[in-house]
């Protein structure tokens, strides 16, 4: 198990590594320049770009970068905050995404699970026709869409719950509990796309699981409907469940522009899209390593989990290559 | 290994992908099958691409019988400029906003050798009238009169529309002060109906605040506020008002200005404190920061553009400026961002890190920094030891940023009592219209079509007068042709409804004035009106001069 970990940790690595190379070849490949303001002239554009380097080979750059990087340093901000490290600037960004991202999921897993498991076991039945509609509807209906539809339904019929994000001040009063609920808009529309899809994989998983022969057995043994649910059924469909749900965190944090649009989310999603608009290429480089990040890590809680919940994986070694 | 060999594989497809992609849209001008192009370079915004399809399907419209079309590249706003400064375009849409308040700020990217002369424009004539010295005022301001004749009769640049806005605002807010020039707006003299702070949306964060790399229209507006410097501006365009200096004369006999700072102007910290006094050394080290040979600030020109020899602070309190000309809008200049003191020891102190922090900042204004939160809010606290502190009647603004703003959020946040004003675009002008909330604004900038005629290599390489690209374009009865064949009144009051303003001129209304004449006193309607019945005389005559006959 440890050396598997290790393994794996060590694929990370090279994933990053590979990651970071092409994002920043690509980077410096693409037109454009981080000094792009009309009233900056040829002859200035030249000493800025001198001043911070550009003016310099792409692969004396990439070296550049890559040792900085090994010793922490992240860079500086040219054109979003000038001057200022990196490593600061997506911090606090970061942690907003994630908190955004981890509560959606947990919001709409339950809730998907829930109505899932209300579908399955009410086959061809009213809650298992509404789950069809709901998955439906949450998979078709674009983000940028709900948030609209959000905004209009709160300004008529929900003016207390509060339009934007704020963050935690104790200064101005505000609490960390006014914070969270400052996110409820948010959180209900990127929840809609989670709910949609867990609830289909969770219907569709526990009608296979009833299918079996175990839970068969576990009816002949004299068990009753509630104990094959909760001791057995329930369980077994939400091992496949786990595995969506790794991506899907990520999916949510990268998905969430949208919604931090709308909404004043300083989280990372537009904080990279914006980067990338002007071209300060280092935040454009550190956020999307974060990404890439998240991501392996995710993969590997999500493999290390599975094996941990479903026996027959931990039996056969980990490794499913 | 293999999934070595795949990323490997993967790079290659990116790089090969990206060559390829590389390749320049050409200055071709190009014929295909007896079909002349012209290519127009578009930036990507919505009221842009409007503007432009209509203005492309009326050239087809109008000269449809001959085998030329139109063809409309559309780029994001950094490559765009690229391909301008390299020349790489044949008719851009592009839009230019004051620097100063002298019609130079405008004519004077189209002189010979100008470095923002992105078409190529090598006249003689216009670079004489625009930038000739030993002129008596006078008639320099009407040779700059003249200058934009010439360049709006030669079809170099086709004037489209001056821009304007649209804000909804809180009738409680009164007394803000907006500017074309310089920075955006002036607080100092706002009230609000319960005497409690202003709450605004800003929509991009602050970049610095650092007079010396601020380039940008929120940096400005912060250090407008913020910061004092010898004098401020004014409610009309152009004018200046007391602001660190108290009092100021030239002297003709030794070409001196000579500015008298009061003693009571202090550098203020974030939590209001003074740390000490304002001196005339913190003007002469700003200056020399902003104004050395190796700086990297923007407006460094701006010391050419005031005809500064030198200066310096002959005491604590006396700024002395001694110029090689009288330039009439001298004063104008000395109220703008690149002019600002900055605190000596404090700069030294902080280094690069200047102007990044709350705790890197020091204030000097009507307003002191109070808080700095980059991603999400700027606080700006009336300034109780400024010497005008009478005069401020709010205990501050609060800034709320939200970047990657979608206007629907800010109409909702002013309908909710959130904030006290916004701007409004798009079906939001309709929403709004009958409501005595609203009002508009003109602002000095205006916006064009530029139509490359001689730059083919980059505006730091010789003008090709012979090949701006282009051949059509080269012709000046083709170029009129364009000018002349669209609508700029359908523009701006049926597809944008923003607040736009049509048109015919390329220095802005209501921007300056000498001896109380306003610059567009010369030109009345303006030039090339909208004609379409000229427009084809003037594209026959230029068809029949490139030989191109009818379909």
């Amino acid at each position: 198990m440890f050396k598997y970990v290790l393994k794996r940790i060590g694929q990370m690595l090279i994933t990053l590594f590979l990651i970071m190379t092409i994002l920043f070849l690509l980077l410096k490949i693409t037109p454009g320049s981080p000094f792009s303001n009309p009233k900056i002239t040829p002859t200035l554009r030249a000493q800025l770009e001198e001043k911070y380097g550009l003016d310099k080979p792409i692969l004396t750059q990439y070296g550049m970068y890559l040792s900085n990087v090994l010793q922490g340093d992240l860079g500086e901000s040219i054109v979003m905050i000038k001057n200022y490290p990196v490593k600061d600037m997506v911090a606090e960004p970061l942690a907003i995404t994630i908190k955004l991202g981890v509560i959606s999921l947990f919001v709409g897993s339950a809730i998907g699970i829930f109505l899932g498991a209300l579908a399955a076991l009410n086959r061809n039945r009213f809650w298992d026709y509404f789950n069809t509609i709901i998955a439906v509807v949450g998979v078709s209906v674009p983000a940028f869409v709900v948030a609209m539809v959000l905004l209009i339904l709160r300004q008529d019929y929900f003016p207390f719950i509060p339009l934007i994000f704020s963050k935690a001040d104790p200064i101005k009063g505000v609490t960390a509990l006014d914070e969270l609920v400052s996110l409820t808009l948010p959180v209900v529309s990127l929840s809609f796309g989670v709910i949609a899809s867990i609830s289909r994989y969770m219907r569709t998983e526990l009608v296979e699981v009833y299918n079996t022969d175990y839970i068969l057995l576990a009816r002949a043994k004299g068990l009753n409907k509630r104990q094959v649910f909760t001791r057995h059924a329930f369980r077994n469909a939400l091992v496949p469940i786990i595995t969506v749900m790794g991506p899907m965190v990520v999916a949510l944090m990268t998905g969430s522009v949208v919604v931090e649009k709308f909404f004043g989310v300083p989280g990372l999603s537009q904080l990279t899209i914006k980067s990338i608009n002007v071209k300060d290429t280092f935040v454009t480089l550190a956020s999307e390593l974060l990404y890439s990040l998240m991501f392996v890590v995710t993969m590997l809680i999500v493999d290390l989990l599975y094996g941990v919940i479903d026996p027959r994986i931990r039996l056969s070694g980990g490794d499913k290559k | 290994m293999k999934k070595l060999v795949l990323a490997l594989l993967t790079l290659g497809l990116v790089l090969s992908t990206a060559a390829c992609s590389s390749k320049p849209a050409g200055n071709t001008g190009g014929t295909s099958g007896g079909t002349h192009t012209i290519r127009v370079l578009n930036y990507e915004s919505k009221s842009a691409t409007v503007l432009m399809e209509y203005v492309v399907q009326q050239w087809e419209e109008l000269f449809g019988d001959y085998p030329v079309e139109f063809v409309i590249d559309t780029l994001p706003f950094a490559e765009k400029l690229q391909k301008c400064t390299e020349g790489d375009f044949e008719i851009s849409f592009s839009g230019w906003s004051p620097d100063y308040a002298w019609p130079t700020t405008f004519l004077n990217m189209w002189t010979i050798g100008s470095e923002y002369n992105e078409v190529g424009y090598a006249s003689e004539e216009y670079t004489k009238l625009v930038d000739g010295t030993d002129k008596d005022p006078a008639q320099a301001f009407a040779d700059l009169q003249a200058a934009e004749k010439v360049l709006l009769e030669d079809g170099i640049l086709i004037p489209v529309y001056q821009r304007g806005g649209t804000m909804v605002q809180s009738p409680d807010v009164k007394g803000i002060i907006k500017h074309s020039i310089g920075f955006d707006y002036s607080y100092k003299w706002a009230t609000k109906a319960d005497g409690s702070m202003i709450n605004l949306l800003e929509t991009e964060k602050m970049p610095s605040l650092d007079a010396m790399l601020a380039t940008d229209a929120v940096s400005f507006l912060n250090l407008g506020n913020l910061s004092e410097g010898l004098l401020i501006p004014g409610e009309a365009e152009g004018s200046v008002l007391p602001g660190v200096a108290s009092d100021w004369n030239f002297d003709e006999a030794t070409m001196t200005w000579t500015f008298n700072l009061r003693p009571e102007a202090s550098w203020i910290n974030s939590k209001g404190e003074v740390v000490r006094p304002v001196s005339a050394e913190d003007f002469e080290y700003a200056w020399n920061r902003v104004f050395a040979d190796d700086s990297i600030a923007q407006y460094k020109f701006m010391k050419d553009t005031a005809k500064i020899v030198e200066y310096g602070a002959k005491d604590d309190h006396t700024f002395t400026v001694t110029v090689s000309e009288n330039v009439p809008y001298f004063e104008s200049l000395m109220s703008f961002g690149t002019f600002l003191p900055v605190p000596v020891e404090f700069v030294e102190e902080k280094g690069a890190t200047y102007g990044t922090t709350l705790d890197t900042f020091l204030s000097n204004g009507p307003f002191y920094l109070s808080k700095w939160d980059h991603s999400s809010e700027v606080i700006w606290s009336k300034n109780e030891n400024y010497w005008d502190a009478d005069v401020v009647q709010i205990p501050g603004v609060t800034y709320r940023v939200i970047e990657q703003y979608d206007p629907a959020t800010g109409v909702a946040l002013f309908n909710d009592g959130a904030i006290d004003r916004v701007g409004l675009t798009g079906e939001f002008v309709d929403q709004f219209k009958d409501d005595p909330r609203v009002w508009k604004f003109t602002e000095a900038s205006t916006f064009y079509f530029m139509i490359n005629v001689g730059n083919a290599n980059g505006v730091l390489e010789a003008y090709d007068a012979e090949n701006g690209g282009n051949p059509l374009l080269d012709n000046v009865n083709v170029r009129k042709a364009l000018a002349l064949a669209f609508d700029k009144a359908f523009i701006a009051y049926e597809l944008d409804k923003n607040g736009n303003i049509p048109a015919d001129y390329f220095v802005p209304s209501a921007f300056s004035t000498y001896e109380g004449e306003p610059f567009e006193a010369a030109r009345g309607e303006g030039y090339m009106h909208y004609n379409t019945e000229e427009a084809l005389k003037y594209w026959e005559a230029g068809m029949a001069e490139l030989g191109i006959e009818k379909k």
